[in-house]
């Protein structure tokens, strides 16, 4: 609940603040609302810890492999960061940009999962028995 | 250190207007301009560290380091 507040607060503060400076001083008004962006997502990503801690404890009782494990961690963490700057990007007023970071974010997580998609293509393979 | 910060980055905009804004009434354009520019780089600054905390964050909460 203080969270809450506190990610509600600072939504309010940052737009009254961005609207105060806009007229007079727009490349602050705009750096202002990126930082009350950044303070939110601040505020709301330690509350991700226990939900990562309790998937890595899970998986370790289903005896997955931790490798598999610290992959999709990896690739759920690029796409977060590639998401934050393109929104940090279209807060600044840069709109290609963000749309062009988006794109190399998309590529990046393509390579980074066809591996593990064709990891669950070779156990599909074992399942099906040859000649089948 | 978390509201704290959005209204520095608000006064610090603040200031810098106002002081520009004299500055271009008193005829010095070229000081004001360079008044701006020191004041977003300083803004700047301070939004830069934030978003490197928060890619911190993000890569201790992943187990990423």
């Amino acid at each position: 609940m203080n969270d809450i507040l506190k990610i509600s607060g600072i939504t309010v503060l940052g737009a009254a603040l961005s609207l105060l400076l806009k007229r007079t001083n727009r490349e602050s008004a705009m750096l202002c609302a990126a930082a009350a962006g950044i303070l939110i997502l601040l505020a709301a990503i330690r509350q991700l810890t226990p939900a990562v801690n309790a998937l890595k404890i899970w998986a370790g009782k289903m005896g997955m492999e931790n490798v598999n494990i610290a992959e999709i961690l990896k690739i759920l963490s690029a796409a977060l960061v590639i998401e934050l700057s393109a929104q940090l990007c279209r807060e600044l007023g840069d709109d290609a940009l963000a749309q062009k970071t988006l794109l190399a974010g998309q590529w990046l997580l393509l390579g980074m999962t066809i591996p593990l998609l064709l990891e669950i293509g070779d156990h599909l393979i074992r399942l099906v028995p040859a000649g089948a | 250190m978390q509201v704290q910060i959005l209204l520095q980055i608000a006064g610090i905009g603040l200031l810098v207007t106002v002081i520009s804004q004299i500055l271009n009434k008193a005829g010095r354009e070229d000081l004001s301009t360079l008044t701006a520019i020191a004041g977003l780089v300083i803004v700047l600054v301070m939004v830069v560290r934030m978003v490197g905390q928060l890619l911190n964050d993000v890569q201790t909460i992943f187990h990423l380091s």
